[in-house]
């Protein structure tokens, strides 16, 4: 299922970004760290715009893009896929 | 104030019920050593965390930590999805079917519900640090304890993930131990509460 392929690169990347800044909070002046992050959150950002022009918001404020509200519509992340 | 993201940490598609499986799994959820106590313990403690870097790790392992919630409740629901009253009866969650039905709610595996007596909010940072250091080890062993009875790969996947990530924040958890005894004296670091007796 395409969704859920993608879903998981978006969590893939989301997961970099959480990970890293666990690591800055005890390691600030890493900049080879910060840099990575930077590119980090890129990527994630970058990833998440299109899985929400694809498949609806993953935050509420995103359904501001669409013209009725579409947050309602959007699967329950822990149903899972069955 | 924090924004929720309508996603899961890691994905949890779950096709094989096993209800047996999710009496031992909601531990994880509202047990002693679960996802809730610990994101609770750690948002509580960030108050009276006078460090500032160390206050920040706190309240970012922390939100990690409802996201954990998250996952396990997602696990429970999915174990448990589609059951009878009497397939649920049989696996050992008659008790909880009869209060409960088809919910998620905060217990251990035994049955003992969840009771914020299951984590400290010391206002000693030293002292809460040390049971942070404690706390992710326990959830470690659970989800050690867990694993060498799941025997499903759709269930072992992310219960390996959560099991990781207890291990990562220990060591995290142990470099702010290390960054709050910088501020203090190296000969005696535990001659007084450094937050309260200034």
């Amino acid at each position: 299922m395409e969704r859920m392929k993608m879903l998981e690169w978006v969590q893939a990347l989301c997961f970099v970004v959480v990970d890293m800044e666990l690591y800055l909070d005890t390691h600030p002046c890493d900049e080879e760290a910060l840099a990575f992050y930077r590119d980090s959150v890129e990527n994630y950002e970058k990833a998440k715009r299109k899985f929400e022009e694809m498949y609806g918001p993953l935050t509420a404020v995103k359904s501001m893009d669409c013209e009725r509200w579409a947050w309602a519509d959007v699967p329950l992340p822990w149903e899972g896929v069955r | 104030m924090w924004t929720y993201e309508r996603k899961l940490q890691y994905p949890v598609n779950i096709t094989r019920p096993n209800p047996a499986m999710a009496k031992f799994i909601m531990s994880q959820y509202g047990g002693p050593d679960g996802e809730i106590a610990a994101s609770m313990r750690y948002l509580s403690q960030r108050y009276s965390m006078d460090n500032k870097k160390v206050a920040g790790l706190l309240t970012d392992i922390g939100t990690e930590e409802l996201a954990h919630m998250e996952m396990i409740a997602a696990i429970v629901r999915q174990l448990t999805k589609g059951c009878s009253a009497e397939e649920l009866k049989e696996s050992g969650l008659g008790e909880y079917y009869i209060d409960h039905t088809g919910a998620i709610w905060p217990q251990a595996a035994g049955g003992i519900p969840f009771n914020a007596c299951e984590f400290q909010s010391k206002g000693d940072p030293l002292t809460d640090l040390f049971e942070d250091l404690a706390a992710e080890q326990k959830a470690r062993t659970t989800y050690d304890n867990i694993l060498r009875l799941v025997k499903d790969h759709e269930v072992a996947d992310p219960i390996r993930f959560l099991r990781q990530r207890e291990v990562v924040h220990f060591q995290r958890f142990g470099e702010g131990l290390r960054m709050y005894q910088e501020q203090l004296d190296s000969k005696n670091y535990y001659a007084f509460n450094p937050s309260f007796d200034k």
